[in-house]
């Protein structure tokens, strides 16, 4: 029977407080804006609360809680994707590079995540591998094939 | 690398969020595992079963017990109860020296259907407050008795956890509710429980704590006078608004005068307890106004209405969308927008300062004094009319009037009524305040 070890309340605290602000940008990139990236968060936090005896400890709480983050995002795409094309017309008039932004939300989802979680979360290979519930290998080989992609995107951009 | 990161920082600034920890808490709590798995968890099977061994309402008669008490809290639609809460005084015979105690108290009804309740709170049998409102999730003696009391009986999930004598009235004490949750400073879990306790001869609930530990927290038990539940049509949702002191603003102040002038500004012959009491001398009158006000409300109807009841009912995590609807209010079903404040008429009355007085440091002028609060002293507030603003303004503000011959006392203070004068005396302990009360007489 395996045990587990649980996280306290007072864990999942230290870590929404000192990483609020990447998770949120995460859960935002996810999410497409930041009201529903915000309510991901808190979404995610409320679950990892109420399940945070079901953490078994093998692997980092971090990486944990981080899963239940991008899940609590990608649902809230799910549940708001008839708001979609109003949000799009938005980042137009924000004079945001749109083509990057099309290229990035045409990336097999793998490589969307691995990038959000390297750059915006600044997590390093282990700890996106334990949050994705890939090898590191993966990671960076993924990493690689996104760079890659956008690379070449980036270029056609500035012609 | 460099350009990749840049274009993402471009495209996902950095967020404006707030974080807020105790919404999270807050959205975490309610749902947690069963009473049931909670009291396993807590004390254990072995430690359950003990109980039933060695407690005297075991085994079937236990069951009994919650049988009973479901049957006693009836099935109607609308809770309908009377609390006593820890608010009140202490009536004293000023001749005879008697006590007795008078309470605070607030009957509810509550329509779940409507999320709507009526609540009159009185003082001494006295309306003070009545409010026709929307139930708010902070109501937790509301919550506990309509969301987990009966529920917890129908489910089987309620436990008896021990007997205990409440107001003379002897009592089962009931576990409705219970959770076991960190506690950051020791890093340890603790069970927070609600507790009934239900008469042994009605089965009626008479009492509540919350108790953390099988302790209740702040020593704190609300009593409950009555409990039935109702159909709708036996519900009065009526309410009076006049009696409402939602929204009710208050402005309250007081300029030196002299002793000369203090009936004039009274418009009574004042009661004083002479040049000087207890050794403190009357170093100063003065004239006290205050009056009340009241917000001008429209009614909103329709999409903005509708917008509003969103905004509101989305909580704290909606704070972006309700940013631009300040003074919005919901009661009953209908939703209305605050305007500017209406104030009322000005009351004046006379405040009599027993005590030191020195320089007072709002003015320039070296004669100017003022009270010196943190030293020994008396005040006398009189006035012979007065606004029912529940204690805002002290307890002559109470819609409650002690009887002739008796003051009431409240902490920190003296409540009476002489001769159509509202009188309040302010001392630093009750024996000043009787003493005071006592020496009162007419001006000469």
């Amino acid at each position: 029977m395996r045990v587990s070890r649980g996280a306290s309340v007072a864990e999942l605290e230290r870590l929404y407080r000192a990483d609020f602000p990447r998770f949120v940008r995460v859960a935002t990139a996810v999410a497409g804006n930041e009201e529903s990236g915000a309510d991901a968060v808190h979404d995610a936090f409320v679950q990892a609360v109420r399940n945070r005896r079901s953490y078994r400890g093998d692997g980092p709480l971090e990486a944990w809680v981080w899963r239940m983050v991008v899940n609590a995002a990608k649902k809230r795409v799910s549940r708001e994707q008839p708001s979609a094309p109003e949000e799009q017309t938005a980042s137009h008039e924000n004079g945001f590079g749109d083509p990057v932004r099309s290229l990035i939300a045409s990336l097999p989802e793998q490589q969307r995540l691995t990038l959000f979680l390297r750059y915006y979360a600044d997590l390093d290979y282990e700890a996106i591998a334990a949050t994705l519930g890939v090898t590191t290998g993966t990671v960076g080989a993924t990493l690689n094939a996104a760079h890659a992609a956008l690379r070449s995107s980036l270029k056609e951009a500035h012609r | 690398m460099k350009d990749v990161k840049e274009t993402l920082d471009r495209i996902v600034p950095e967020p404006a969020q707030m974080s807020d920890w105790d919404a999270v808490l807050r959205e975490a709590r309610p749902r947690r595992r069963s009473l049931t798995i909670q009291l396993a968890v807590a004390t254990g099977v072995a430690a359950l079963a003990a109980l039933f061994v060695v407690a005297p309402w075991k085994g079937s008669e236990r069951v009994g017990i919650l049988d009973r008490a479901l049957a006693a809290a009836g099935d109607g639609p609308v809770l309908h109860v009377v609390f006593r809460g820890g608010w009140g005084g202490t009536l004293v015979d000023l001749k005879s020296g008697e006590r007795k105690p008078v309470y605070g108290e607030r009957e509810v009804w509550f329509d779940p259907s409507r999320n709507l309740v009526h609540q009159i709170s009185r003082f001494g049998g006295v309306v003070e407050n009545e409010e026709v409102y929307e139930r708010n999730a902070g109501d937790r003696e509301l919550t506990a008795l309509w969301r987990d009391y009966r529920p917890a009986l129908e489910k089987g999930t309620a436990r008896v956890v021990g007997e205990d004598v409440v107001d003379g009235v002897p009592v089962y004490w009931i576990i409705v509710r219970a959770q076991m949750l960190s506690d950051v400073a020791d890093h340890k879990d603790h069970e927070l429980a609600q507790q009934v306790a239900i008469s042994r001869e009605t089965f009626k609930p008479v009492a509540m704590k919350y108790t953390r530990d099988r302790h209740a927290l702040d020593n704190e038990v609300e009593h409950i006078l009555r409990f039935e539940t109702i159909s709708v049509g036996e519900a009065d949702f009526a309410g009076d608004p006049a009696k409402s002191l939602s929204g009710v603003a208050v402005m309250a102040g007081s300029d030196p005068i002299e002793l000369s002038q203090a009936s004039e500004v009274l418009g009574h012959k004042p009661f004083w307890f002479g040049q000087e009491f207890a050794g403190l001398p009357l170093t100063q009158a003065q004239e006290a106004y205050s009056a009340t006000g009241r917000h001008e409300e429209s009614l909103v109807t329709g999409a903005r209405a509708a917008e509003i009841r969103r905004c509101i009912h989305a909580g704290a995590r909606a704070r972006n969308l309700c940013r631009h609807l300040p003074g919005a209010e919901i009661r009953g079903d209908r939703v209305y927008m605050r305007g500017p404040v209406q104030w009322s008429p000005r009351h004046t009355g006379l405040t009599l300062f027993y005590g030191s007085v020195g320089d007072n440091p709002t003015t320039f002028k070296k004669e100017d004094t003022a009270p010196l609060y943190d030293q020994p002293n008396i005040v006398l507030s009189e006035k012979t009319d007065r606004e029912n603003v529940g204690s805002l303004l002290g307890p002559a503000s109470l819609a409650y009037q002690p009887p002739d011959g008796s003051v009431l006392l409240m902490p920190g203070s003296g409540y009476l009524v002489r001769d159509g004068v509202y009188i309040s005396i302010r001392a630093a302990d009750e024996k000043n305040v009787l003493e005071a009360a006592r020496a009162l007489r007419p001006m000469s």
